[in-house]
């Protein structure tokens, strides 16, 4: 029983950080209202699932529906890592694309910046007539 | 429109071998506007730049080699921080002619439409079969994830009007920028047509174009952006 309480008590905490970060992102504006419905329906079923493990074990064995052993440390600690780090590729992952975007964008700078006084230097053709503007 | 400010961008990487004759056969003045020529050079290792450079063009040099999104984006960002009212992405293999491209330009200057695609798939006549079926198949796809169907998602002649350009930011830097551009302007609620253009195929373009195979990697990116946008934008 007490393994039991251990799978919730070891993975809750996770799963709240997951709820609390897709809201905050939601706040800031990082994900839409379709990403939010995404992570909430993502961290809510796994919420779920560590709350049902005991029950969902008990009427499995009861209709014979499995034949294997109860809950062991092992499994505890097993899915609290799977757990772990699904959360952490994911946000491994947005952090990897943010910083390929700044990179990228970066690139872009850079080369406009450079190729520009190099065009000049070098008597290359130049944009010319407008004012520069950026327009987001 | 009078004396609308044309770019044309080019984005290349090791075409040296044709880029001169390209730059040949493109325009540099109309009647109704004037029109720049923007080689974006995504760090060939060949003479790309030097024979832009002589074509007497813009000349965008990157400074690390980033992929066709990534020298599109360069050209695109470079285009809307000079004013200009217009843009035209074509590719730097020869396989676009510069009569569609005056069709686009013709096209943009009605001002009905935001983003133009030159579509190779209305009339596929002279294309290999086998880019007619996996453009074809992109093109599905590109509907399936991001709900509006083109007949030629990959082209890469297009053309954009002020408000597109100021709209589509493409985050891609590969091939997959193509879908990216469709998928951006379907998100800004752009109006987009596509028209007919003859695409020449040479040995060359053949042999640098994309292959059905790099489809897969190209599926593989655009399904990690739309994940990557819809859990994390």
């Amino acid at each position: 029983m007490l393994k039991y309480y251990l799978i919730v008590v070891l993975n809750l905490p996770l799963v709240l950080f997951g709820i609390l970060s897709a809201l905050q992102g939601y706040s800031r504006r990082r994900i839409s209202r379709l990403g939010l419905g995404v992570w909430l329906a993502f961290w809510s079923t796994l919420g779920v699932g560590l709350f049902l493990v005991r029950p969902i074990y008990i009427w499995l064995e009861e209709h014979n529906l499995t034949d294997s052993v109860p809950l062991s440390i092992f499994d505890v600690v097993e899915v609290t890592g799977i757990i772990f780090a699904l959360s952490l590729i994911f946000r491994l992952y947005s952090k990897m694309d943010t910083i390929e975007q700044r990179i990228a964008r970066f690139n872009s700078e850079a080369s406009i910046t450079f190729s520009e006084h190099k065009n000049i230097a070098v008597g290359t053709k130049v944009a010319a007539g407008k004012p520069k503007i950026e327009t987001k | 429109m009078s004396n609308t400010r044309v770019a044309i961008i080019i984005p290349a990487y090791n075409e040296g071998e044709v880029l001169g004759k390209v730059l040949e056969g493109l325009p540099r003045k109309r009647a109704d506007s004037s029109i720049d020529i923007l080689v974006v050079n995504d760090g060939s290792s060949d003479n790309t730049s030097a024979v832009a450079r002589n074509a007497g063009v813009i000349v965008i040099d990157h400074v690390i080699n980033a992929g066709s999104g990534g020298a599109t984006s360069t050209g695109l960002i470079y285009a809307r921080r000079n004013g200009y009212d217009l843009v035209i992405t074509m590719d730097a293999d020869g396989q676009h002619t510069s009569d569609d491209c005056m069709r686009i330009i013709d096209e943009l200057l009605k001002g009905k439409h935001d983003l133009i695609i030159g579509s190779r798939l209305i009339d596929s006549t002279g294309m290999p079969w086998y880019r007619v079926l996996g453009n074809k198949g992109l093109s599905f796809i590109t509907y399936l994830m991001f709900g509006l169907h083109v007949t030629d998602s990959q082209s890469g002649l297009k053309g954009f009007n002020r408000t597109a350009l100021d709209r589509i930011n493409i985050k891609s830097q590969g091939w997959e920028f193509c879908s990216e551009i469709i998928w951006r302007a379907h998100q800004a609620k752009l109006s987009v047509i596509e028209i007919p253009i003859r695409a020449v195929y040479t040995d060359y373009s053949l042999k640098k174009g994309q292959s059905n195979w790099n489809a897969i990697n190209l599926i593989k990116s655009l399904i990690k952006r739309r994940l990557i946008e819809l859990v994390d934008a």
